[in-house]
């Protein structure tokens, strides 16, 4: 075995595969700074834009809780997530309340069966 | 009339394959027959060791000569796409419209982890050329240290397609076993304490730097390795497509349809390469253990250089993100999560061992530009 032919090729090969991700690495983070997304802070205005003060009110307006976003969660997740509570509460914002349930009556195939059934039936 | 019956019986029975099996293909079929067990059975890696095993069932049936060698046959034609390298890259087309490089655009210091876990490859090319393996041969089997299967492929494609078989079968296999041979490394090589470590959330990356990303890394990686184009240019195309969101057809086509289609010519070529002859040699023991030492290094280096980044962030990184710069995406990732919970059960590491898994990607594919570069002239 030539070990001067070897150690060159591993040298080369380390250099290079690091080299090239170093470059990456560099390239990203000045893209970051420049191109990054601010992350939300938690009274969720756009950054950089000051805000002008609140009008004061006449009468003590009804006291809403603001929503508590954590940083890091998008605007589309909370809306996704919003849209699926208004679904399930048909916009009310409250949660329906199950009083009374029936147990339906067994008989027929378990929901496991029934799984196992739709899988092979699937593609047909 | 009795005796011409008599006479095509005999025609039919000398030329059947049970008078023409010799005691090598019979080990073959068995052999074919275990890792269809494993790709059914135990799941090991299934989508490509089911087609790798089935085609090497076909490419030993005495007699019909039904192998990627044997010009004229079915999987000679379809072999050509291995051969001329379109099948790999294609692939990559599907993985990168698959995959989200926001971890890594969020951390952009896990490429090093990525660039790390390559060193296993080059330290098994050593390890090859002292068993006595050829320079291209060497780097072929190194690059099973990449843990990417269409790379190893590709790479060995170029270099060494006689040891195409025993390579795809040793890469696959133990991309399977992943979750068996990294974990023991990780623990060996990192503290209680460096494994608890909790990560900081990720920032969230933006959709304009999502869609720069691919066309900057194809541009940088492309003008220095030229020879890792075909693969990191495919992927990047594949992501692009996912990214900008205006051409999700062609995105769902190349994640499925043409992902799947590319999948199965590959898997049954490459396995239908893997002939007595070729395969019960003792190349494919040696290339089968070199391939379990790159596997090991690559993990080992990762975590060390996993380690490094732990000590210059005085304890923001936890080390074992390192091992998911093998590639093997997402199960390297998983398992640097599941060990990370080991240790601390309310720990998430995924999404920060993502963005290691997905440099490995890009590692692995560089690495096997460098190799393909600086062993073509020793091809044989």
């Amino acid at each position: 075995m030539d070990v001067a032919f070897a150690l060159s090729v591993i040298f080369t090969g380390i250099v290079i595969v690091f080299l090239v991700l170093v470059v990456l690495i560099l390239i990203m983070t000045l893209m970051g700074k420049l191109l990054g997304e601010k992350t939300n802070t938690s009274s969720g205005t756009p950054a950089g834009k000051p805000v002008p003060p609140a009008p004061k009110a006449a009468a003590p307006a009804p006291i809403v809780k603001k929503m508590e976003v954590e940083d890091g969660i998008g605007d589309e997740i909370v809306a996704v997530i919003s849209a699926a509570i208004a679904a399930l509460t048909g916009g009310s914002g409250k949660p329906a309340v199950i009083r009374r349930a029936k147990s339906e009556k067994a008989g027929g195939r378990s929901a496991w069966s029934l799984a196992g059934l739709r899988e092979n039936t699937q593609p047909f | 009339m009795f005796e011409m019956f008599v006479g095509t019986l005999k025609d039919i029975a000398v030329n059947s394959g049970f008078a023409n099996i010799t005691w090598q293909q019979a080990v073959m079929l068995l052999v074919s027959c275990f890792l269809i067990y494993l790709a059914i059975v135990k799941q090991f890696e299934p989508l490509l060791l089911l087609p790798i095993a089935f085609g090497m069932l076909l490419a030993n049936i005495p007699v019909a000569a039904l192998n990627s060698h044997a010009e004229g046959s079915l999987l000679y034609y379809l072999y050509q796409g291995v051969k001329l390298g379109i099948y790999p890259p294609l692939i990559f087309l599907g993985v990168g419209s698959m995959t989200d490089f926001g971890p890594l655009i969020a951390n952009p210091k896990s490429f090093i982890l990525g660039a790390a876990a390559q060193v296993g490859i080059f330290i098994t090319f050593f390890g090859a050329l002292a068993l006595g393996f050829a320079p291209a041969e060497a780097g072929s089997i190194g690059i099973i240290g990449g843990a990417d299967g269409p790379t190893a492929i590709f790479t060995t494609s170029k270099l060494a397609p006689h040891l195409l078989g025993a390579i795809a079968v040793a890469a696959y296999s133990y991309m399977a076993l992943v979750p068996v041979i990294q974990p023991p490394i990780m623990k060996l090589l990192t503290t209680k304490k460096e494994r608890a470590v909790v990560m900081q959330q990720l920032r969230p990356v933006s959709k304009r730097e999502k869609i720069i990303f691919p066309i900057v890394v194809t541009i940088v990686v492309s003008f220095i390795v030229p020879d890792a184009t075909a693969l990191v240019g495919m992927l990047m195309l594949g992501n692009l497509m996912r990214e900008c969101g205006v051409v999700e057809r062609l995105t769902k086509t190349s994640n499925n349809e043409l992902m799947n289609i590319v999948t199965i010519f590959l898997g049954i070529t490459v396995g239908a390469t893997a002939t007595a002859e070729n395969f019960l040699t003792l190349q494919t023991i040696q290339i089968v253990l070199l391939g379990v030492i790159a596997f090991g290094f690559g993990t080992a280096f990762g975590v060390i250089f996993g380690k490094l980044m732990y000590i210059f962030t005085k304890g923001k990184v936890n080390p074992l993100i390192g091992s998911a710069g093998v590639s093997a995406v997402p199960m390297a990732a998983r398992v640097s999560q599941k060990v990370g919970q080991q240790e601390n059960p309310a720990n998430f590491l995924l999404m920060h061992a993502m963005g290691p898994n997905v440099a490995g990607v890009i590692g692995s594919a560089v690495a096997a530009g460098v190799l393909i570069n600086v062993l073509t002239p020793y091809v044989v």
